[in-house]
Formats: structure tokens, sequence, C-alpha cells
């Protein structure tokens, strides 16, 4: 059996007092596509920033690609190929679409750039148009996909996505299934965080689900279906 | 009244740009790093005193180029003491309170006072500009010194040397990148520390290459820095703190408002400025020049 790409167990996560995740754990293959599911508040965004000790204070064990990332910097974690595309995209307003997205190249600095520009505009058919455009004169959707652009032009081996069709108009969101689906046939592995059923059980095969900082369910979409008691009690609003 | 206006005109540009170089590297790191430095003018007399001791090493009179290379040389100096600072005290100010920065930078300000006591004393000190800037040009009925015309070309250089640096270099659009928005910068690989670092050491730099330019204008004692830096912060306020260009034309103006107020009432020297500092800041207290910038998550 070859290691997972990515291997979580034990993983708590706090800020200041407040004590958000409780004993993680997660995988992800190379070459998978996993969903991380859970309402508000249940600790999405905590998980994916801990992994590139990014925000909350954390204890337990991560490791990438077979390598502990114990007291490894948010940077030198983004260099092994880790890379997090957060939820407010944050894209620099005053260079271009390109620039942004060359941005994501510092990453992969030192490992060998496996991808083209000329592949992100096949990828994101949308942005290439706006490839002079200003960071700054985006809309929301056009923003996140720039901001996936640029985590995939930093050569990502896993890309983690936090709620990447968050208020999008339904077209754009079809659009964003699209790029993901291109994106893995590229053999890219992503982690996924979304509310959106629909969007998120087209690109992935296989589903964690947290609440309340604990992991309360993994296994595959079918497994998912089976107990439909699951979306009523971590999902419904 | 013509010569009134030249006057007027020429002696603002000088307070402008003898001050822009004092308040070119303290707006630079606050832009970047958000940290209000207060040791700025204390490293600025740093510069000035090694410029100072390696003129009278040299036997005194020296060449205009032996007076830019020794200025040169403090700079260089200075923004290698920056190294020393950043390592053993910015870093330590990242993660905590600004209030702390205050006192940490306060503190480092009474460290350089002290270091230059004990090192050269409590005397008045005093050098000649170099023997080609030791002399006037007469423009109409105005009387220019050369002095004060090199150190205005001296802070135009500079504002333009910055300007370039940020806009057109590599480095400077990183430094653009982590001003805006360092937390993303890291997510994206970006070895934010090592273009903090890179900062301070050109703001350093910049204090001792100031130093060593204005060396000769001044009757050099510990407490020099301390005037210098008051005027530097009033422009890089009124400039928007962390703005270069607001601060160069924040220096324009102020420059002028304090030459208009010396002519207009002689006897109340400095007096315009803080009265000018104040209003300016009730019209915009946001400053001539912001900048959007996203805070660390
Ligand atoms: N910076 C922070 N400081 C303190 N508490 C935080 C911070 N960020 C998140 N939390 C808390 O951590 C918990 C988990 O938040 P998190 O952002 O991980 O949720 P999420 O699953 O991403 O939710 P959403 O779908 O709303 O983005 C919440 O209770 C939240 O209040
Ligand atoms: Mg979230």
């Amino acid at each position: 059996m070859t290691e997972p790409l990515l291997n979580v167990s034990g993983l708590d996560a706090w800020y200041g007092g407040s004590h958000i995740l409780h004993s993680v754990a997660l995988n992800v293959d190379e070459g998978e596509s996993i969903a991380l599911l859970g309402r508000n508040g249940a600790g999405k965004s905590t998980l994916l920033k801990a992994l590139l000790d990014a925000g909350p204070r954390s204890s337990g064990l991560i490791e990438f690609g077979g390598q502990s990332l114990t007291g490894m910097s948010t940077e030198n974690r983004a260099r092994a190929g880790l890379m997090l595309v957060p939820e407010d995209r944050r894209i620099y307003p005053d260079i271009t679409v390109t620039e942004n997205i060359a941005l994501g190249r510092i990453a992969a600095r030192g490992r060998g750039a496996s991808v083209s520009m000329e592949d992100i505009w096949q990828s994101f058919p949308l942005l290439e148009p706006l490839k002079d455009r200003g960071g700054g004169q985006l809309s929301g959707g056009q923003q996140q996909l720039v901001a996936v652009a640029r985590g995939v032009f930093g050569c990502a081996r896993l890309l983690c996505l936090d709620e990447p069709v968050e208020g999008l108009a339904p077209v754009v969101v079809d659009e964003m299934a699209r790029d993901i689906a291109r994106l893995r046939k590229m053999g890219l592995s992503l982690l996924i965080a979304e509310q959106n059923l629909a969007f998120v059980r087209a690109c992935t095969e296989r589903v964690f689900l947290i609440d309340s900082g604990v992991i309360v369910f993994s296994g595959n979409w079918q497994d998912f279906d089976a107990d439909p008691t699951l979306k009523d009690r971590y999902l419904a609003v | 009244m013509m010569m009134d206006i030249g006057l007027v005109v020429f002696g603002g540009l000088s307070w402008a740009m003898a001050t822009f170089l004092v308040a070119a590297g303290l707006t630079l790191i606050f832009g970047i790093l958000h940290i209000l430095n207060f040791a700025h003018g204390g490293f600025f007399m740093v510069g000035a005193y090694l410029a100072w001791a390696m003129i009278e090493a040299l036997g005194g009179g020296v060449s205009i180029w032996t007076y830019i290379a020794v200025a040169l040389v403090s700079g260089a100096v200075v923004g290698a003491l920056g190294v020393l600072v950043d390592v053993t005290i910015f870093r330590r100010l990242r993660d905590v309170e600004d209030a702390y920065a205050l006192i940490a930078t306060y503190a480092l300000l009474m460290v350089c006072i002290g270091a230059i006591e004990l090192i050269w004393g409590l005397d008045f000190r005093a050098i000649m500009p170099p023997e080609a800037l030791n002399s006037a040009l007469f423009i109409g009925d105005l009387i220019a010194p050369t002095f004060t015309i090199f150190i205005i070309v001296c802070g135009v250089v500079v504002y333009v040397a910055l300007e370039v640096f940020m806009a057109r270099t590599e480095t400077g659009k990183l430094v653009r990148i982590v001003a805006h928005d360092a937390w993303m910068a890291r997510l994206l690989g970006l070895d934010v520390t090592r273009i903090y670092l890179i900062t301070v050491v050109i703001s350093f730099a910049l204090a001792g290459l100031a130093g060593g330019l204005l060396v000769a204008n001044q009757g050099l004692s510990p407490e020099l820095g301390g005037v210098f830096l008051l005027q530097a912060f009033g422009v890089v306020i009124v400039g928007g703190m962390g703005s270069i260009r607001g601060a160069f034309l924040a220096a324009l103006l102020l420059g002028q408002i304090e030459s208009i107020g010396g002519m207009l009432f002689p006897n109340y020297p400095g007096i315009f400025y803080l009265v000018a500092l104040a209003g300016l800041l009730l019209i915009r207290p946001q400053g001539l020049l912001t900048k959007g910038r996203t805070e660390w998550v």
C-alpha cells in the first residue's frame, strides 16, 4: 500500500482559549479529490488553516508526502506543494490577473514547474480575456477563479479550496465545476471545503463531515447517501 | 517682493528635502512592517556621527565625491545595524500588541543616544561642507547656497530611486505584495521574513545615508536626531502613514508652509509647522495618500 499524500491524525486546534478542533483524522491519497462538509462554524476553515499553520494554534500529526510538517513554516508548507485558496480569495488589487496568477509560482520554486500559463488559460477559459485586467476590477466569481488558478500555477500537489463557490451565481458554479474537472484530469489532488452539496458531489469521490470540530462521518458518497440523517443532523441550517 | 517669493520657495524646498531624507525610511518601515520606529532618529544620528568621524579621519576638507562616498558608507553601516535590530528586536514584535513596539523602539532610541554619548561624548561638533558646495549660486536676487541645492537634489534622487525600486524591480513588487497582505503572501510560499529584513535594511540605510548627507549642515549634538524625527513624523503622518509618495508631497507642502511662517513670524520658528500639521490633520486625518491594507488573520 502506498502512503497517502496527506495524513492527518489527532489534530487539535485553538483560537486563543477556545478549543476548535478535536482529534481530527483525515487523509487524502495522490490524485484523489475529497470533500470536507460541515455547516457554518463547524471548523472547516480552521482545519484547512491548521494544515498550513496559518492562523490557529494546533497540535497533532500532519504528514504531507510522507514528511511531517511539525515545526515547518507556512511558506515552506506551500513550497512543499500544499496550497490553500482561502475563503476570502485575497486577490491583490493593484496588479493584473496574470501577475496575480504568476505569484503562485513562488511556491513552486525549486520543485520544477509542471504547469504553464497556457495550461491555466486552457483550464480556466473565462480568465483568458481578463489577463490584463487589474485584480481590483473583478467580480466575486472572477476573483474566485483567479484565486484557484493562482494555487494551480503554484504547482500544488494538494490544492485546498475553502468554499470555492460560496455566494457565486449558478452559471459560475457550473463553470467552476468544469474547471475543476479539467484540473483533476491533470492529476491534481484536491481537498474542498463546501456547503454546496450538488457542486461538491460532482467534484469529489470521498467525504469527511465535520461538526463542532469533530469528524462525525467519513466515507464515499454512496455511504453518505445511505444515511439520510447525516444531512438533517449536520448540514441543515 | 520677487526676491521674497524666491526665498520662501527655496527655503521651503530645502526644509522639505532635508526632512524627506529622514522621513523616507520612517514611512517605508511603517508601511511594510506597521512598526512606528522611534529609533529612526537615533540611527540618523549614528549615520551623522559616523560620517563626521570618517571625514575627520580623512583630515577634514573632503571633495564632494568623498563626501557622498562617506554618506553611502554611513548608510551601509547603519543598514547592517538594521540586520541586527531586525533579528534581535523587530522579529519579536510581530505577534505582540503595538504598545510593545512603541516601547521597544523608544528604548532603542535611548540606546542610540547613549552609544553616541559614550563613543563621541557630549561636545558640540561641526563640519564644513565640501569645498565645491561651500559657495552660493545667484539666481536673480536669490542667493542659493550650493550645499542646500545639493540636499534638494539628494532628496529628489532618493525619492525617484525609491519609486523606481518599488514599481519596477521584482523585489519592490514583492515588498508591495507583503505590505498589502502578508498572510496571503505566506500561503503563496513567499519568504515574508526575508522581505521584512530587506525592508528594515533599506529603511536603516536611508537613515544612515540621511545622517551622512545632512551632517555638514548641522551643529552635531546627540539631541539633533529628535528635531529631525519630529519633523519627519509630521511629514509621514500628513503624507498618509506608509506612503512614500505621500511623504514626499507632504514634505513639499509643509516645507512651503514652514518657510512662509518663518518669513511672516521670524520670532516664532517652527510654530507655523505645528499649526499647519494640526490643521491638515483636521481636514484629512487619514493623510494625503493612504493605501489599502489587509491585516493578518
Ligand atoms: N480568528 C478566529 N478567532 C477566534 N475564533 C475563531 C476564529 N475563526 C474562527 N473562529 C471560531 O472557530 C469556529 C470554527 O470556525 P471556522 O471558520 O473554522 O468554521 P467554518 O466551518 O469554516 O464555517 P463557515 O462555513 O462559516 O466558513 C467557529 O466557532 C468560529 O467562531
Ligand atoms: Mg469557513
